[in-house]
């Protein structure tokens, strides 16, 4: 019975301490990227540091030079706040206007550079080709919290 | 138990043909979305797989019997197949989707620690000789390793991932409401129902092993003695 | 032609041969362990049933 009681307690001091440093990890695990608003409203915080943004691609803005493999186009979470993001890169293949997208890379001034670029796929799973996916879902999926 | 090899084979035969001949190409993924019908129902085994560990955990340290640790561990061993399929089959749908086999994002990250604990139950039990102990320490681990479970499933909604949230289990004004067309959603119940057959195929295929197992090096103790 | 025909291919491929392998691997896990076994009960019934032998011994 003492032998147990010291294992029992033995283990809960160990879940205690890898759950505290878990939460100290998680924090930021948990916040896989920033939406384009926090960006914008504390431009100091993000100034020259790498970082996610997940938002929206902005219908109409993309601009795709396949010459030089340059991609620019608008991001945004409201449809009120815009982000301009340039991308050197090539164009994921489920790269679309409306699309959820994560972009990685640096703030430059106003305009991101982004070293990568991640597509957001939605939970919706469907077989109609001419389906708009409807800009009140996307932004339900990206704004997690 | 030949029963069930026969059924969940034939099982999965059928599913496979139903996904690849009779099913539309999904809209906006294209033909990548078919490893849906493997990856899905691939989760959902490994979440019953350690939920079976949890469960037969708690039952081995209340009544301290010894089948109640062979079939933990039976079941922790097919978890960890699936769980590891989980990861192999999400990170090769990633790549033509999302445009990466990997991030560190919460969903990701809480499933390939979920694999990591599991493997270190395995260690665990490698490194202790007496029996007894070995269950009662493998159970111990078990029972918290499970616990990783609902956080992997509710990371997608506490947390900001690249992982989409649940196709399967949405929830909308308190409603289940699956948001995937009844075309692609049928054949995905059936192939988590054929999944979960096999699972219990395996289970008891593994199971037997370990019986035998224990069996074996009983005897071997016996006539050492 | 299917775009990402690949991806499908080496995810169900991985799949079917992770499988096959265990399902391989266990059954003869068992059935060593059974012979095993077997092979000692026998031979354990034969030693209390002809305890002489082992006196001659």
């Amino acid at each position: 019975m003492k032998t147990r009681t010291k294992f029992v307690i033995g283990g809960a001091i160990i879940f205690a301490v890898l759950t505290a440093l878990s939460v100290q990890g998680l924090q930021e695990m948990t916040v896989f990227f920033y939406t384009p608003q926090e960006v914008l409203a504390s431009p100091g915080k993000f100034e020259n540091k790498t970082i996610r943004i997940g938002a929206l691609v902005q219908k109409g803005s993309v601009e795709w030079n396949a010459q030089a493999i340059q991609l620019s186009f608008n991001i945004t979470e409201d449809g009120k706040k815009f982000i301009p993001v340039y991308y050197a890169g090539v164009k994921p293949d489920l790269f679309r206007e409306g699309q959820g997208v994560v972009v990685e890379g640096k703030m430059q001034g106003p305009r991101f550079e982004a070293h990568q670029l991640l597509v957001k796929h939605s939970e919706e799973y469907t077989v109609e080709t001419e389906n708009k996916k409807n800009k009140e879902d996307y932004y339900k999926s990206i704004q997690a919290q | 138990m030949l029963y069930l090899e026969w059924v969940s084979f034939l099982g999965l035969l059928g599913c496979g043909l139903w996904i690849f001949l009779k099913l539309p190409i999904e809209a906006s993924q294209g033909f990548p979305q078919k490893i849906m019908y493997l990856h899905v129902p691939s989760v959902i085994t490994t979440y019953l797989a350690f939920f079976v560990v949890f469960i037969f955990s708690i039952a081995y340290l209340w009544k301290r019997e010894l089948v109640f640790d062979q079939i933990a561990k039976a079941s922790a061993e097919v978890g960890l197949v699936f769980c590891a399929l989980v990861l192999l089959t999400g990170a090769i749908w990633g790549k033509p989707t999302w445009g990466t086999y990997w991030v560190w994002d919460a969903r990701l990250t809480t499933t390939l620690l979920l694999f990591l604990i599991f493997m270190g139950y395995f260690l665990l039990r490698m490194s202790v000789n007496d029996r007894d102990k070995e269950a009662r320490l493998a159970s111990v681990l078990g029972i918290i390793g499970f616990l990783d479970i609902p956080i992997i499933h509710k990371s997608v909604e506490w947390w900001r991932t690249l992982h989409q949230p649940s196709t399967l289990f949405k929830v909308e004004s308190g409603q289940a409401s699956p948001s995937i067309s009844p075309e692609l959603y049928y054949p995905l119940v059936a192939s988590i129902i054929v999944m979960l057959v096999f699972y219990i195929y395996l289970l008891l295929l593994r199971y037997q092993t370990e019986k035998r197992t224990d069996r074996l090096n009983q005897l071997l103790a016996d006539t050492q003695d | 032609m299917l775009i990402g025909l690949e991806y499908v291919v080496a995810a169900y491929g991985i799949w079917l041969c992770t499988f096959v392998c265990y399902i391989f691997l266990t059954k003869r896990r068992l059935k060593i362990a059974s012979h095993a076994v077997d092979a000692l009960e026998q031979k354990n019934t034969e030693s209390s049933t002809r305890p002489q032998d082992q006196n001659n011994k």
